[in-house]
Protein backbone atom coordinates (compact mmCIF):
# COMPACT_ATOMS: atom_id res chain seq x y z
CA UNK A 1 0.00 0.00 0.00
CA UNK A 2 1.36 3.48 -1.32
CA UNK A 3 0.12 6.39 0.12
CA UNK A 4 1.29 10.21 -1.45
CA UNK A 5 2.55 12.41 1.56
CA UNK A 6 0.84 15.27 0.48
CA UNK A 7 1.89 17.42 3.62
CA UNK A 8 0.66 14.61 6.31
CA UNK A 9 -2.71 15.46 5.50
CA UNK A 10 -3.57 12.19 3.88
CA UNK A 11 -2.38 10.73 6.68
CA UNK A 12 -4.39 12.59 8.81
CA UNK A 13 -7.20 11.51 7.22
CA UNK A 14 -6.45 7.63 7.75
CA UNK A 15 -5.82 8.14 11.06
CA UNK A 16 -7.04 5.39 13.53
CA UNK A 17 -7.60 5.80 17.01
CA UNK A 18 -5.72 3.64 19.21
CA UNK A 19 -7.47 0.43 20.45
CA UNK A 20 -6.38 -1.40 24.00
CA UNK A 21 -7.74 -5.14 23.63
CA UNK A 22 -6.24 -7.90 25.77
CA UNK A 23 -4.84 -11.21 24.32
CA UNK A 24 -5.59 -13.90 26.87
CA UNK A 25 -5.32 -14.89 29.76
CA UNK A 26 -7.10 -18.08 27.72
CA UNK A 27 -5.25 -17.36 24.37
CA UNK A 28 -4.55 -20.99 23.31
CA UNK A 29 -0.91 -19.99 21.61
CA UNK A 30 0.40 -18.47 25.01
CA UNK A 31 2.27 -21.07 26.20
CA UNK A 32 -0.02 -21.04 29.45
CA UNK A 33 -1.83 -18.76 30.71
CA UNK A 34 -0.50 -14.87 29.31
CA UNK A 35 -2.57 -11.95 29.35
CA UNK A 36 -1.24 -9.21 27.11
CA UNK A 37 -2.70 -5.55 27.22
CA UNK A 38 -1.99 -4.61 23.30
CA UNK A 39 -2.57 -0.98 22.60
CA UNK A 40 -3.04 -1.35 18.84
CA UNK A 41 -3.19 1.42 15.83
CA UNK A 42 -5.29 -0.38 13.47
CA UNK A 43 -3.22 -3.66 12.93
CA UNK A 44 -0.19 -2.03 14.32
CA UNK A 45 1.20 -2.92 18.27
CA UNK A 46 1.96 0.49 19.59
CA UNK A 47 2.10 -0.40 23.30
CA UNK A 48 2.03 -3.95 24.84
CA UNK A 49 2.13 -4.93 28.67
CA UNK A 50 2.67 -8.21 30.04
CA UNK A 51 0.18 -9.03 32.89
CA UNK A 52 1.91 -12.54 34.25
CA UNK A 53 1.11 -14.18 37.73
CA UNK A 54 -1.80 -16.42 36.51
CA UNK A 55 -0.23 -19.73 36.61
CA UNK A 56 1.46 -18.20 40.48
CA UNK A 57 2.17 -21.63 42.49
CA UNK A 58 3.69 -20.53 45.59
CA UNK A 59 6.89 -22.36 44.85
CA UNK A 60 9.77 -20.53 46.43
CA UNK A 61 7.10 -20.33 49.77
CA UNK A 62 6.47 -24.06 50.05
CA UNK A 63 10.12 -25.02 49.71
CA UNK A 64 10.69 -22.36 52.51
CA UNK A 65 8.01 -24.54 54.36
CA UNK A 66 9.31 -28.06 53.12
CA UNK A 67 12.32 -30.15 54.51
CA UNK A 68 15.00 -30.06 51.23
CA UNK A 69 14.16 -33.49 50.45
CA UNK A 70 10.30 -33.03 50.59
CA UNK A 71 10.83 -30.66 48.13
CA UNK A 72 12.91 -32.53 45.26
CA UNK A 73 9.79 -33.61 44.26
CA UNK A 74 8.07 -30.38 43.80
CA UNK A 75 11.17 -28.94 41.97
CA UNK A 76 9.79 -30.23 38.45
CA UNK A 77 7.58 -28.53 38.50
CA UNK A 78 8.51 -25.13 37.85
CA UNK A 79 8.94 -25.66 34.36
CA UNK A 80 7.38 -28.78 33.34
CA UNK A 81 9.21 -28.76 30.01
CA UNK A 82 12.47 -29.24 31.63
CA UNK A 83 12.01 -31.14 35.16
CA UNK A 84 15.57 -32.75 34.96
CA UNK A 85 17.41 -29.25 34.79
CA UNK A 86 15.23 -27.89 37.70
CA UNK A 87 16.28 -30.70 39.57
CA UNK A 88 19.60 -30.44 38.65
CA UNK A 89 19.84 -26.55 39.75
CA UNK A 90 18.75 -27.13 42.74
CA UNK A 91 20.52 -30.21 43.79
CA UNK A 92 23.21 -28.32 42.63
CA UNK A 93 22.74 -25.72 44.72
CA UNK A 94 22.54 -28.00 47.87
CA UNK A 95 25.57 -30.20 46.67
CA UNK A 96 27.89 -26.89 46.77
CA UNK A 97 26.74 -26.12 50.07
CA UNK A 98 27.09 -29.27 51.99
CA UNK A 99 29.75 -30.20 49.72
CA UNK A 100 28.46 -33.91 48.69
CA UNK A 101 30.61 -35.22 46.13
CA UNK A 102 28.43 -37.04 43.28
CA UNK A 103 29.96 -39.82 41.68
CA UNK A 104 31.27 -39.44 37.93
CA UNK A 105 28.47 -42.36 36.92
CA UNK A 106 25.76 -40.56 38.15
CA UNK A 107 27.02 -37.20 36.41
CA UNK A 108 26.60 -38.85 33.09
CA UNK A 109 23.52 -40.03 34.20
CA UNK A 110 22.47 -36.61 34.99
CA UNK A 111 23.63 -35.66 31.63
CA UNK A 112 22.32 -38.03 29.48
CA UNK A 113 18.70 -37.28 30.93
CA UNK A 114 19.08 -33.62 30.88
CA UNK A 115 20.06 -33.42 27.32
CA UNK A 116 17.57 -35.84 26.80
CA UNK A 117 14.58 -33.48 28.44
CA UNK A 118 16.20 -31.15 26.35
CA UNK A 119 15.33 -32.59 23.19
CA UNK A 120 11.91 -33.12 24.49
CA UNK A 121 11.63 -29.43 25.19
CA UNK A 122 12.86 -28.26 22.08
CA UNK A 123 10.82 -30.81 20.30
CA UNK A 124 7.84 -29.10 21.86
CA UNK A 125 8.80 -25.58 21.01
CA UNK A 126 9.40 -25.99 17.71
CA UNK A 127 6.34 -28.09 16.97
CA UNK A 128 3.72 -25.57 18.76
CA UNK A 129 5.97 -22.77 17.48
CA UNK A 130 5.27 -23.62 13.87
CA UNK A 131 1.56 -24.42 14.69
CA UNK A 132 1.34 -20.52 16.26
CA UNK A 133 2.35 -19.40 12.89
CA UNK A 134 -0.91 -21.07 11.47
CA UNK A 135 1.00 -24.52 9.80
CA UNK A 136 -1.75 -26.85 10.55
CA UNK A 137 0.26 -28.81 8.33
CA UNK A 138 1.13 -31.52 10.67
CA UNK A 139 4.71 -30.19 11.97
CA UNK A 140 3.47 -30.94 15.28
CA UNK A 141 2.74 -34.51 14.54
CA UNK A 142 6.10 -35.15 13.33
CA UNK A 143 7.58 -33.62 16.42
CA UNK A 144 4.88 -34.72 19.03
CA UNK A 145 5.97 -38.52 17.43
CA UNK A 146 9.52 -38.29 18.43
CA UNK A 147 8.74 -36.62 21.77
CA UNK A 148 6.40 -39.83 22.80
CA UNK A 149 9.84 -42.18 22.29
CA UNK A 150 12.27 -40.42 24.35
CA UNK A 151 9.16 -39.63 26.56
CA UNK A 152 8.92 -43.28 27.62
CA UNK A 153 12.74 -43.73 27.83
CA UNK A 154 12.71 -41.01 30.52
CA UNK A 155 9.50 -42.99 32.16
CA UNK A 156 11.46 -45.75 31.83
CA UNK A 157 14.34 -44.70 34.05
CA UNK A 158 12.50 -42.84 36.41
CA UNK A 159 8.99 -44.04 36.40
CA UNK A 160 7.15 -40.69 35.39
CA UNK A 161 6.57 -39.35 32.08
CA UNK A 162 7.23 -35.43 32.92
CA UNK A 163 7.52 -34.83 36.61
CA UNK A 164 10.87 -36.93 36.93
CA UNK A 165 12.10 -36.55 40.10
CA UNK A 166 14.62 -38.61 39.19
CA UNK A 167 18.49 -36.33 40.24
CA UNK A 168 18.55 -36.74 44.02
CA UNK A 169 20.92 -35.44 46.22
CA UNK A 170 24.48 -37.28 46.12
CA UNK A 171 23.00 -38.95 42.81
CA UNK A 172 20.03 -40.25 41.15
CA UNK A 173 17.54 -41.93 42.12
CA UNK A 174 18.13 -45.51 40.34
CA UNK A 175 20.40 -46.93 38.17
CA UNK A 176 19.14 -47.06 34.31
CA UNK A 177 17.65 -50.05 33.37
CA UNK A 178 19.37 -53.22 31.90
CA UNK A 179 19.67 -52.53 28.17
CA UNK A 180 18.54 -49.24 27.93
CA UNK A 181 21.84 -47.29 26.96
CA UNK A 182 21.81 -49.46 23.96
CA UNK A 183 18.26 -48.73 22.99
CA UNK A 184 18.82 -45.01 23.53
CA UNK A 185 21.98 -45.31 21.20
CA UNK A 186 20.57 -47.30 18.27
CA UNK A 187 17.49 -45.02 18.48
CA UNK A 188 19.65 -42.04 18.11
CA UNK A 189 21.94 -43.30 15.25
CA UNK A 190 19.49 -44.73 12.94
CA UNK A 191 16.11 -42.71 13.63
CA UNK A 192 16.72 -39.33 15.64
CA UNK A 193 18.80 -37.68 13.40
CA UNK A 194 16.89 -38.59 10.41
CA UNK A 195 14.08 -37.09 11.85
CA UNK A 196 15.51 -33.79 12.22
CA UNK A 197 16.42 -33.53 8.74
CA UNK A 198 13.34 -34.19 8.50
CA UNK A 199 11.81 -31.64 10.20
CA UNK A 200 14.45 -29.26 8.18
CA UNK A 201 12.97 -30.72 5.13
CA UNK A 202 9.37 -29.61 6.20
CA UNK A 203 9.92 -26.16 7.51
CA UNK A 204 13.58 -24.10 7.19
CA UNK A 205 13.39 -23.40 3.34
CA UNK A 206 9.76 -22.90 2.97
CA UNK A 207 8.89 -19.97 1.27
CA UNK A 208 5.90 -19.00 4.02
CA UNK A 209 7.53 -19.99 6.85
CA UNK A 210 10.33 -17.86 5.89
CA UNK A 211 8.23 -14.83 5.15
CA UNK A 212 6.50 -15.22 8.25
CA UNK A 213 9.95 -15.42 10.34
CA UNK A 214 12.75 -13.61 8.19
CA UNK A 215 13.28 -9.81 9.13
CA UNK A 216 10.70 -9.91 12.31
CA UNK A 217 11.26 -9.98 16.00
CA UNK A 218 14.54 -8.76 15.80
CA UNK A 219 16.67 -8.72 19.54
CA UNK A 220 19.59 -6.42 20.13
CA UNK A 221 22.40 -8.16 21.95
CA UNK A 222 22.68 -5.31 24.43
CA UNK A 223 19.22 -4.69 25.12
CA UNK A 224 19.02 -8.47 25.46
CA UNK A 225 21.67 -8.87 27.98
CA UNK A 226 20.36 -6.04 29.83
CA UNK A 227 17.04 -7.55 30.36
CA UNK A 228 19.15 -10.59 31.42
CA UNK A 229 18.01 -12.99 28.46
CA UNK A 230 19.80 -15.88 28.23
CA UNK A 231 20.01 -19.26 26.18
CA UNK A 232 18.82 -20.10 22.91
CA UNK A 233 17.45 -16.56 22.60
CA UNK A 234 20.28 -14.30 23.61
CA UNK A 235 23.18 -17.02 21.03
CA UNK A 236 20.27 -16.31 18.42
CA UNK A 237 21.38 -12.67 18.63
CA UNK A 238 25.40 -13.20 18.59
CA UNK A 239 26.19 -13.69 21.84
CA UNK A 240 27.72 -16.87 22.72
CA UNK A 241 26.52 -17.37 26.16
CA UNK A 242 26.06 -21.30 26.99
CA UNK A 243 26.83 -22.45 30.51
CA UNK A 244 27.61 -26.14 29.53
CA UNK A 245 30.56 -24.36 28.03
CA UNK A 246 31.08 -21.04 29.41
CA UNK A 247 31.30 -22.74 33.52
CA UNK A 248 31.01 -26.16 32.17
CA UNK A 249 29.23 -28.16 35.70
CA UNK A 250 29.26 -31.70 35.74
CA UNK A 251 30.44 -33.34 33.09
CA UNK A 252 30.26 -31.05 30.41
CA UNK A 253 33.97 -30.11 29.98
CA UNK A 254 34.59 -33.66 29.09
CA UNK A 255 32.32 -33.70 26.05
CA UNK A 256 32.32 -32.26 22.78
CA UNK A 257 30.16 -30.20 20.91
CA UNK A 258 29.23 -26.67 19.59
CA UNK A 259 27.31 -23.42 20.14
CA UNK A 260 25.37 -22.73 17.60
CA UNK A 261 25.32 -18.89 17.23
CA UNK A 262 23.65 -16.61 15.02
CA UNK A 263 24.25 -12.68 14.62
CA UNK A 264 21.26 -12.36 12.66
CA UNK A 265 18.75 -11.87 15.77
CA UNK A 266 15.27 -12.70 14.40
CA UNK A 267 12.58 -14.98 14.97
CA UNK A 268 14.13 -17.49 11.90
CA UNK A 269 17.62 -17.23 14.09
CA UNK A 270 16.16 -18.63 17.10
CA UNK A 271 14.09 -21.31 15.17
CA UNK A 272 17.36 -22.06 13.29
CA UNK A 273 19.51 -22.05 16.70
CA UNK A 274 17.13 -24.71 18.25
CA UNK A 275 17.31 -26.98 15.98
CA UNK A 276 20.95 -27.15 15.33
CA UNK A 277 20.86 -27.67 19.26
CA UNK A 278 18.50 -30.95 18.75
CA UNK A 279 21.85 -32.63 16.99
CA UNK A 280 24.45 -31.03 19.42
CA UNK A 281 21.85 -32.62 22.50
CA UNK A 282 21.88 -36.09 20.38
CA UNK A 283 25.78 -35.54 20.07
CA UNK A 284 26.43 -35.64 23.48
CA UNK A 285 24.10 -38.37 24.42
CA UNK A 286 26.00 -40.28 22.51
CA UNK A 287 29.42 -39.58 23.74
CA UNK A 288 28.16 -39.48 27.32
CA UNK A 289 26.56 -43.47 27.07
CA UNK A 290 30.09 -44.18 25.29
CA UNK A 291 31.84 -42.64 28.13
CA UNK A 292 29.65 -43.74 30.93
CA UNK A 293 31.64 -45.47 33.41
CA UNK A 294 30.68 -48.76 34.60
CA UNK A 295 28.67 -49.48 30.73
CA UNK A 296 25.26 -50.85 31.65
CA UNK A 297 24.10 -51.81 34.65
CA UNK A 298 24.49 -55.40 34.74
CA UNK A 299 28.18 -55.14 34.03
CA UNK A 300 28.63 -52.46 36.81
CA UNK A 301 30.21 -54.74 39.78
CA UNK A 302 31.34 -57.01 37.53
CA UNK A 303 33.42 -54.17 35.83
CA UNK A 304 34.57 -52.89 39.13
CA UNK A 305 36.53 -56.26 39.77
CA UNK A 306 38.17 -56.43 36.09
CA UNK A 307 39.28 -52.62 36.64
CA UNK A 308 40.79 -52.89 40.31
CA UNK A 309 42.56 -56.21 38.87
CA UNK A 310 44.44 -54.52 36.10
CA UNK A 311 44.40 -50.73 35.61
CA UNK A 312 42.89 -47.76 37.85
CA UNK A 313 39.07 -48.00 38.76
CA UNK A 314 36.80 -45.49 37.04
CA UNK A 315 34.40 -45.30 39.74
CA UNK A 316 35.00 -45.89 43.20
CA UNK A 317 32.74 -48.18 46.14
CA UNK A 318 30.56 -44.97 46.65
CA UNK A 319 29.21 -45.10 42.92
CA UNK A 320 28.24 -48.54 43.52
CA UNK A 321 26.92 -47.77 46.86
CA UNK A 322 24.61 -44.33 45.71
CA UNK A 323 23.67 -45.84 41.93
CA UNK A 324 23.47 -49.14 41.76
CA UNK A 325 22.05 -50.04 45.20
CA UNK A 326 20.12 -46.87 45.38
CA UNK A 327 20.98 -45.56 48.81
CA UNK A 328 19.19 -41.94 49.93
CA UNK A 329 20.16 -39.25 52.00
CA UNK A 330 18.24 -39.12 55.57
CA UNK A 331 14.62 -37.34 55.22
CA UNK A 332 15.96 -34.67 57.26
CA UNK A 333 19.08 -33.81 55.33
CA UNK A 334 20.61 -30.49 57.09
CA UNK A 335 23.39 -28.84 55.02
CA UNK A 336 25.59 -26.39 56.67
CA UNK A 337 24.46 -22.40 57.13
CA UNK A 338 25.86 -20.74 53.97
CA UNK A 339 24.89 -19.24 50.87
CA UNK A 340 24.85 -20.91 47.07
CA UNK A 341 23.87 -19.85 43.91
CA UNK A 342 23.80 -22.36 41.06
CA UNK A 343 22.69 -22.30 37.94
CA UNK A 344 22.65 -24.86 34.46
CA UNK A 345 21.60 -24.46 31.39
CA UNK A 346 18.23 -25.40 30.87
CA UNK A 347 16.49 -25.27 27.30
CA UNK A 348 15.32 -22.21 27.85
CA UNK A 349 18.28 -20.34 29.70
CA UNK A 350 20.06 -19.97 32.35
CA UNK A 351 18.43 -21.90 35.40
CA UNK A 352 19.69 -20.70 38.60
CA UNK A 353 18.68 -21.83 42.57
CA UNK A 354 19.86 -19.13 45.18
CA UNK A 355 20.09 -20.62 48.27
CA UNK A 356 20.31 -19.21 52.10
CA UNK A 357 20.54 -21.94 54.32
CA UNK A 358 20.54 -21.43 57.83
CA UNK A 359 21.82 -25.16 59.32
CA UNK A 360 18.50 -26.47 59.76
CA UNK A 361 16.60 -29.12 57.21
CA UNK A 362 14.44 -26.66 55.64
CA UNK A 363 15.37 -23.85 53.60
CA UNK A 364 15.76 -20.55 55.07
CA UNK A 365 15.41 -18.57 51.62
CA UNK A 366 15.02 -20.19 48.18
CA UNK A 367 14.88 -18.01 44.84
CA UNK A 368 14.66 -19.59 41.80
CA UNK A 369 16.02 -17.68 38.88
CA UNK A 370 13.93 -19.16 35.60
CA UNK A 371 14.98 -17.89 32.41
CA UNK A 372 11.48 -17.58 31.12
CA UNK A 373 10.82 -14.78 33.85
CA UNK A 374 13.46 -12.56 32.23
CA UNK A 375 12.86 -13.76 28.38
CA UNK A 376 9.53 -12.63 28.56
CA UNK A 377 10.21 -9.08 29.77
CA UNK A 378 11.82 -8.05 26.81
CA UNK A 379 8.35 -9.37 24.73
CA UNK A 380 7.47 -5.46 24.84
CA UNK A 381 10.44 -4.00 23.26
CA UNK A 382 10.07 -6.61 20.65
CA UNK A 383 6.28 -6.43 19.35
CA UNK A 384 6.78 -2.72 19.68
CA UNK A 385 5.15 -0.99 16.49
CA UNK A 386 4.89 -4.52 14.47
CA UNK A 387 1.65 -5.79 13.35
CA UNK A 388 -0.45 -7.67 15.70
CA UNK A 389 -0.30 -11.13 13.73
CA UNK A 390 3.39 -11.08 14.85
CA UNK A 391 2.98 -10.89 18.27
CA UNK A 392 2.02 -14.41 18.22
CA UNK A 393 5.44 -14.98 16.15
CA UNK A 394 7.56 -13.32 17.97
CA UNK A 395 6.31 -14.51 21.51
CA UNK A 396 6.27 -18.18 20.40
CA UNK A 397 9.77 -17.72 19.41
CA UNK A 398 11.13 -17.00 22.54
CA UNK A 399 9.76 -20.17 23.84
CA UNK A 400 8.24 -18.76 27.08
CA UNK A 401 6.84 -21.41 29.27
CA UNK A 402 4.45 -19.73 31.57
CA UNK A 403 4.66 -21.69 34.71
CA UNK A 404 8.23 -21.11 34.53
CA UNK A 405 7.78 -17.45 34.71
CA UNK A 406 5.29 -17.33 37.21
CA UNK A 407 6.26 -19.86 39.59
CA UNK B 1 14.80 -19.95 63.41
CA UNK B 2 18.32 -18.26 64.31
CA UNK B 3 19.90 -15.37 62.62
CA UNK B 4 21.25 -16.58 58.95
CA UNK B 5 24.69 -15.74 58.42
CA UNK B 6 26.18 -15.66 55.36
CA UNK B 7 29.53 -17.17 55.70
CA UNK B 8 30.45 -19.56 58.62
CA UNK B 9 31.50 -17.96 61.92
CA UNK B 10 34.82 -17.17 61.40
CA UNK B 11 37.35 -15.17 64.28
CA UNK B 12 39.18 -13.07 62.17
CA UNK B 13 36.37 -10.45 59.88
CA UNK B 14 36.96 -11.27 56.33
CA UNK B 15 39.37 -9.16 54.25
CA UNK B 16 38.22 -6.85 51.54
CA UNK B 17 38.30 -8.85 48.13
CA UNK B 18 38.56 -7.63 44.60
CA UNK B 19 35.84 -5.71 43.65
CA UNK B 20 35.75 -4.06 47.42
CA UNK B 21 39.40 -3.30 46.87
CA UNK B 22 38.30 -1.37 43.81
CA UNK B 23 35.06 0.19 45.35
CA UNK B 24 37.25 1.68 48.08
CA UNK B 25 39.89 3.37 45.31
CA UNK B 26 36.79 5.05 43.86
CA UNK B 27 35.87 6.41 46.70
CA UNK B 28 33.03 3.67 48.08
CA UNK B 29 33.41 2.32 51.69
CA UNK B 30 32.14 -1.31 51.80
CA UNK B 31 31.69 -4.28 53.79
CA UNK B 32 33.54 -7.54 52.76
CA UNK B 33 31.56 -10.30 53.71
CA UNK B 34 34.12 -12.79 52.34
CA UNK B 35 33.18 -15.71 50.00
CA UNK B 36 31.03 -18.36 49.50
CA UNK B 37 31.48 -22.51 48.25
CA UNK B 38 32.19 -21.00 44.54
CA UNK B 39 34.28 -18.42 45.21
CA UNK B 40 32.00 -15.48 44.56
CA UNK B 41 32.49 -12.22 46.29
CA UNK B 42 30.32 -11.12 48.68
CA UNK B 43 29.87 -7.51 50.27
CA UNK B 44 27.77 -5.39 51.75
CA UNK B 45 26.97 -1.46 51.01
CA UNK B 46 24.97 0.96 52.46
CA UNK B 47 22.02 2.14 50.54
CA UNK B 48 22.77 5.40 49.48
CA UNK B 49 25.87 3.80 47.39
CA UNK B 50 23.67 1.27 45.51
CA UNK B 51 23.26 3.03 42.61
CA UNK B 52 26.60 5.17 42.51
CA UNK B 53 28.55 1.75 42.47
CA UNK B 54 26.04 -0.19 40.38
CA UNK B 55 26.47 2.35 37.85
CA UNK B 56 30.42 2.14 38.13
CA UNK B 57 30.80 -1.61 38.40
CA UNK B 58 28.85 -2.42 35.12
CA UNK B 59 30.63 0.79 33.27
CA UNK B 60 34.17 0.49 33.84
CA UNK B 61 36.07 -1.93 31.30
CA UNK B 62 37.77 -3.51 34.34
CA UNK B 63 34.95 -5.03 36.23
CA UNK B 64 32.32 -4.69 33.47
CA UNK B 65 29.19 -6.58 35.35
CA UNK B 66 26.87 -6.50 32.70
CA UNK B 67 24.68 -8.90 33.57
CA UNK B 68 22.07 -8.67 36.55
CA UNK B 69 21.19 -12.16 37.39
CA UNK B 70 18.98 -11.99 40.19
CA UNK B 71 17.40 -9.91 43.15
CA UNK B 72 16.76 -12.13 46.20
CA UNK B 73 14.49 -10.68 48.89
CA UNK B 74 15.27 -11.98 52.31
CA UNK B 75 13.58 -11.37 55.75
CA UNK B 76 16.36 -11.70 58.69
CA UNK B 77 15.51 -11.53 61.83
CA UNK B 78 15.99 -7.53 62.73
CA UNK B 79 16.63 -6.47 59.57
CA UNK B 80 15.45 -6.71 55.69
CA UNK B 81 17.99 -7.30 53.05
CA UNK B 82 18.18 -7.06 49.42
CA UNK B 83 20.68 -9.70 47.46
CA UNK B 84 22.09 -8.25 44.33
CA UNK B 85 24.18 -11.06 42.05
CA UNK B 86 25.75 -9.74 39.37
CA UNK B 87 27.68 -11.46 36.09
CA UNK B 88 30.27 -10.26 33.96
CA UNK B 89 30.41 -11.65 30.53
CA UNK B 90 33.77 -10.56 29.55
CA UNK B 91 35.75 -11.21 32.88
CA UNK B 92 33.64 -14.43 34.14
CA UNK B 93 33.61 -13.28 37.78
CA UNK B 94 30.28 -12.96 40.10
CA UNK B 95 29.86 -10.80 42.75
CA UNK B 96 26.96 -10.63 45.37
CA UNK B 97 25.94 -7.27 46.56
CA UNK B 98 23.87 -6.68 49.64
CA UNK B 99 21.94 -4.03 51.14
CA UNK B 100 19.91 -3.99 54.54
CA UNK B 101 17.78 -1.73 56.22
CA UNK B 102 15.52 -1.29 59.09
CA UNK B 103 12.44 -3.84 59.38
CA UNK B 104 9.90 -0.71 59.95
CA UNK B 105 10.00 0.79 56.22
CA UNK B 106 11.88 -1.28 54.00
CA UNK B 107 12.95 1.17 50.89
CA UNK B 108 15.51 0.54 48.73
CA UNK B 109 17.22 2.47 45.97
CA UNK B 110 16.05 1.00 42.35
CA UNK B 111 18.64 -0.09 39.71
CA UNK B 112 16.01 -0.62 36.45
CA UNK B 113 18.08 2.69 34.93
CA UNK B 114 21.16 0.60 34.91
CA UNK B 115 20.27 -3.12 33.99
CA UNK B 116 16.31 -3.12 32.80
CA UNK B 117 15.82 -6.93 34.10
CA UNK B 118 15.83 -5.07 37.41
CA UNK B 119 12.07 -3.71 36.69
CA UNK B 120 10.18 -6.76 36.91
CA UNK B 121 12.64 -8.85 40.06
CA UNK B 122 12.10 -5.10 41.95
CA UNK B 123 7.93 -5.72 41.26
CA UNK B 124 8.40 -8.93 42.67
CA UNK B 125 10.61 -8.12 45.49
CA UNK B 126 7.50 -5.70 46.35
CA UNK B 127 5.33 -8.22 45.63
CA UNK B 128 6.72 -11.38 47.64
CA UNK B 129 8.29 -9.01 50.49
CA UNK B 130 7.01 -5.59 50.68
CA UNK B 131 9.68 -3.57 50.00
CA UNK B 132 9.23 -0.46 48.39
CA UNK B 133 12.19 0.76 45.53
CA UNK B 134 12.59 4.37 45.10
CA UNK B 135 13.00 5.51 41.21
CA UNK B 136 11.31 2.55 40.19
CA UNK B 137 8.86 3.63 37.30
CA UNK B 138 5.48 1.36 37.98
CA UNK B 139 5.99 0.02 41.21
CA UNK B 140 3.08 -2.98 41.36
CA UNK B 141 2.52 -6.45 41.79
CA UNK B 142 3.54 -8.79 39.43
CA UNK B 143 2.84 -12.09 41.19
CA UNK B 144 -0.13 -11.63 43.14
CA UNK B 145 -3.53 -10.18 42.27
CA UNK B 146 -3.31 -6.35 42.73
CA UNK B 147 -5.93 -6.67 45.72
CA UNK B 148 -3.89 -9.15 47.20
CA UNK B 149 -3.52 -8.44 51.17
CA UNK B 150 0.03 -8.70 52.85
CA UNK B 151 3.45 -10.00 51.59
CA UNK B 152 3.22 -13.71 51.42
CA UNK B 153 6.98 -14.48 51.81
CA UNK B 154 7.49 -12.77 54.74
CA UNK B 155 7.97 -15.36 58.19
CA UNK B 156 4.74 -13.29 59.69
CA UNK B 157 2.35 -13.38 56.87
CA UNK B 158 -0.66 -16.13 57.50
CA UNK B 159 -2.36 -17.67 54.18
CA UNK B 160 -6.00 -17.02 53.75
CA UNK B 161 -8.24 -19.85 54.19
CA UNK B 162 -9.52 -19.65 50.76
CA UNK B 163 -7.40 -17.70 48.76
CA UNK B 164 -9.49 -18.65 45.18
CA UNK B 165 -12.89 -18.17 45.84
CA UNK B 166 -13.82 -16.06 48.82
CA UNK B 167 -12.77 -12.04 49.17
CA UNK B 168 -9.63 -11.71 51.26
CA UNK B 169 -9.04 -12.18 53.96
CA UNK B 170 -12.20 -14.10 55.40
CA UNK B 171 -13.02 -15.77 58.88
CA UNK B 172 -14.05 -19.29 58.95
CA UNK B 173 -16.97 -18.53 60.43
CA UNK B 174 -18.02 -16.01 57.55
CA UNK B 175 -17.00 -18.33 54.71
CA UNK B 176 -19.54 -21.62 56.17
CA UNK B 177 -22.27 -18.53 56.44
CA UNK B 178 -21.76 -17.76 52.71
CA UNK B 179 -21.81 -21.60 51.99
CA UNK B 180 -24.90 -22.23 53.96
CA UNK B 181 -27.10 -19.48 52.81
CA UNK B 182 -26.59 -20.16 49.40
CA UNK B 183 -30.49 -21.21 47.70
CA UNK B 184 -30.20 -25.42 47.52
CA UNK B 185 -31.63 -26.57 44.07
Amino acid sequence: MSIVKDSGQTEKAFKTDEMVINMGPQHPSTHGVLRLILKLEGETVRDCEPVIGYLHRGMEWLGQNRTYVQYQALVDRVDYLAGMSDSHAYIMAIEQLAKVKVPLRAEYIRVICTELNRIISHLLSLGIFLLDLGAMMGFPFYTFRDRETILSFLEEVSGQRMMFNYIRIGGVFKDLPKGWTRKVKKWINEEFFKYVDEYEALATNNPIFLVRTQGIGYMDPNLGISYGVTGPNIRASGIDFDLRKYQPYSVYDKLKFNVPVSKVGDVNARYACRIQELRESARLILQAIDQLPGGDTEDLEKNKVELTSGEKPVFSAEDLMIVAKGKQVAAAFKPPAGESYAAVESPRGQLGVHLIADGSSVPYRLKWRSPSFNNVSILHEMVKNQPVADTVAIFSSLDVILPDVDR
Amino acid sequence: MSEVVATPVEVTPPSPGEYGLFLKENGIDSKPLGKDSQDVEMLELEGKDLVKSCKLLKENKKTNFDLLLLITAVELKSSFQCVYLLHSLSTKKSLRIKISTGKENPVFPSVTSIWSTADWYEREAYDMMGFKFEGHPDLKRILNPDNWIGFPLRKDYIPPSDALNGPHPVSEKEMSDRTLSKPSK
